[in-house]
């Protein structure tokens, strides 16, 4: 039995449809209930949808023995996990942002305005810049335009919201999407079911790429 | 003896467990004191699997001293390299950060080290108590072995910088095919060098069969040794009959700059992280200036704590409730007379919902009443 961590919503969904496309469906789970774990005997699954956030956490401690999770909460919160494999859905990219024709003065500290301190601290690291970062849990966007912060870090999927509000991506730091993760033990001591699950994707996902 | 079996925790009888294991195979206890100088681990930092450290000032000598998040380096450090090898086991607390929190803990560290001259023998010995621990634990275990050689001498073959290389090792800990791809395509690694990096990667399943196929991606004489070395540890760990439990697995990843040889990591069903960690690090031994080989690892006794048992039914088997009036030479003689036959007896004035009890008593008229 594969214990199985979806993140709730759009995503969610999708993948739920694609690993149910190659063997691995619940109807439990389309059925309107206040379920919160779904079993399939047949197929040797048992899901259960989590925050998107919490997803890493469940598959690292092993109450889920794989799961998906989007490569920006993989790179935010590092979790020890292995990382099996690309969806290739849920494509969207880490950026950094600011007010529109303007490029920030590389003599002063750069305040990053972030939901991603971690991503965006080694982003900067790495280029050696003195930062500092004003962590935020949503809305971002607004702190370039009210001058608390100089750039914002975030994720950028079609650009829509920084367009209308004057803003435009500066850089990319990394393309996002969402990955099939698995807990080391549980591969190990499960690892015949998880390998299984994983060349069914490489099989039927790898060519639509 | 007494059979102590029935306070003990389960962490607390692995630790008997394994102290017996490794006497009857000779090695000495090591006893340590509880800190170290902190410069020492300043000097040693990435041999630490955990950066923060806890110090504080000595007020007699002002000095500032560590509490030790690590026992290897203070078992290696003061080694006088000569022809006989020291050969300890130890059962300490370090205190280290762990989980997403990065609290820090006390934990209880059982280990081995064996530090000298090393042969194909002593180097087995090593490895098959690292197994035999965990059969101790459990007969459901995995031991994980990669070999650092290997791994390095692959990575050797393309030409990336160092830090590039460290990221690599990273992606090959996680398993991640498309991410190594994605690292070597942009830094001009040789399609044919890429696969290999990936089939590394992938490896897992019956240590045997892996060993054939990691054969063929393993041309330089580097890689070679390492392959033979992994070779006969497997037909002497065969042959003492714990094959079957034996993985080859290159995501098992150490430190290259501490670790050489083969590494390895124990597994338990239901637990999981591994619980087992160790391989041979003569590298660090070269840093500290000595000329002995060194291999060991360490059981994290404090993973164990919850470790497949079932839940107490009872704290006690009688609860007894006395009051005011109750006469206290009375109750210490039933407590006595109780726990004589082998009870555990709780006496308390008022029934506490704490305590799970057996039997439930009343002192009453200078008698002791059951609950009914």
């Amino acid at each position: 039995m594969l214990n199985i961590a979806l993140p709730k919503g759009r995503l969610g969904e999708k993948v739920y449809a694609m690993f149910s496309s190659i063997g691995y469906g619940c109807p439990e789970m389309l059925e309107d209930n206040r379920k919160l774990i779904f079993t399939n005997e047949e197929n040797g699954v048992r899901y259960f949808w989590a925050k998107p956030s919490d997803v890493a956490v469940y598959v690292e401690r092993g109450a889920a023995d794989v799961g998906v999770v989007g490569k920006d909460i993989l790179l935010e919160s590092e979790p020890d996990v292995y990382e099996l494999y690309d969806l290739d859905i849920g494509k969207c990219r880490m950026a950094v942002a600011g007010i529109k024709g303007e490029r920030p003065a590389s003599d002063k500290t750069l305040r990053v305005a972030t939901k991603f301190p971690n991503i965006a601290r080694n982003y900067y690291n790495s280029k050696s810049r003195d930062i500092e970062i004003i962590k935020l849990h949503g809305s971002i966007e607004i702190a370039p335009i009210l001058k608390m912060s100089d750039v914002i870090v975030d994720i950028v999927e079609t650009g829509t919201t920084l367009r209308e509000n004057n803003l435009e991506p500066y850089e990319t730091i990394v393309d996002i999407s969402a990955r099939f993760i698995a807990n080391k033990a549980s591969y190990k001591f499960k690892y015949d079911e998880t390998s299984r699950l994983l060349e069914k994707m490489k099989e039927n996902f790898d060519k639509k790429k | 003896m007494a059979d102590f079996k029935g306070i003990l925790r389960n962490d607390e009888k692995y630790i008997f467990g394994l102290r017996q294991l490794y006497e009857s195979y000779g090695y000495k206890q090591f006893s340590m004191s509880k800190f170290e100088e902190y410069d020492f681990y300043l000097e040693n930092k990435s041999f630490l699997k955990s950066e923060s450290i806890i110090t504080f000032n000595d007020p007699m000598t002002g000095k500032l001293l560590a509490l030790k998040p690590d026992i290897t380096l203070s078992i290696v450090k003061e080694r006088i390299d000569s022809d006989f090898p020291d050969k300890f086991y130890y059962c300490e607390n370090v205190y280290r950060a762990s989980g997403t929190t990065k609290e820090i803990k006390e934990s209880m560290q059982v280990g081995v080290e064996y530090v000298g001259e090393l042969d194909r023998y002593s180097t087995c010995e090593v490895i098959s108590l690292a197994a035999k621990s965990l059969e101790t634990i459990t007969p459901d275990y995995l031991l994980c072995v990669s070999h650092m050689g290997l791994v390095t001498a692959l990575l050797d073959e393309t030409d990336l910088s160092y830090s590039k290389k460290e990221k690599l090792i990273k992606l090959i800990a996680t398993r991640s095919a498309h991410e190594i791809k994605l690292l070597c395509d942009n830094n001009g690694v040789d399609p044919s060098l890429t696969d290999k990096i990936v089939a590394l990667a992938s490896f897992f399943g019956d240590f045997e069969a892996t060993l054939d196929e990691v054969k063929a991606i393993a041309p330089s004489d580097a890689a070679r040794d390492a392959v033979n070395e992994l070779d006969s540890l497997y037909k002497i760990m065969k042959s003492a009959g714990c094959s079957d439990k034996l993985r080859l697995d290159f995501s098992i990843m150490n430190d290259m700059s501490y670790y050489n040889g083969i590494i390895f990591q124990g597994f338990v069903d239901g637990l999981p992280i591994n619980v087992l960690s160790g391989g041979r690090y003569d590298n660090l031994l070269r840093k500290l200036k000595k000329r002995s080989d060194a291999i060991g690892f360490a059981v994290y006794l404090d993973l164990l704590e919850r470790y497949r048992e079932s839940e107490k039914e009872f704290d006690v088997d009688i609860f007894i409730v006395y009051d005011d009036e109750s006469d206290a030479s009375f109750l210490s003689g039933e407590v006595r007379r109780l726990t004589k036959e082998g009870k555990s007896v709780r006496a308390e004035k008022h029934l506490n919902s704490d305590v799970k009890y057996r039997e439930l008593y009343f002192v009453r008229d200078g008698r002791l009443v059951k609950n009914a």
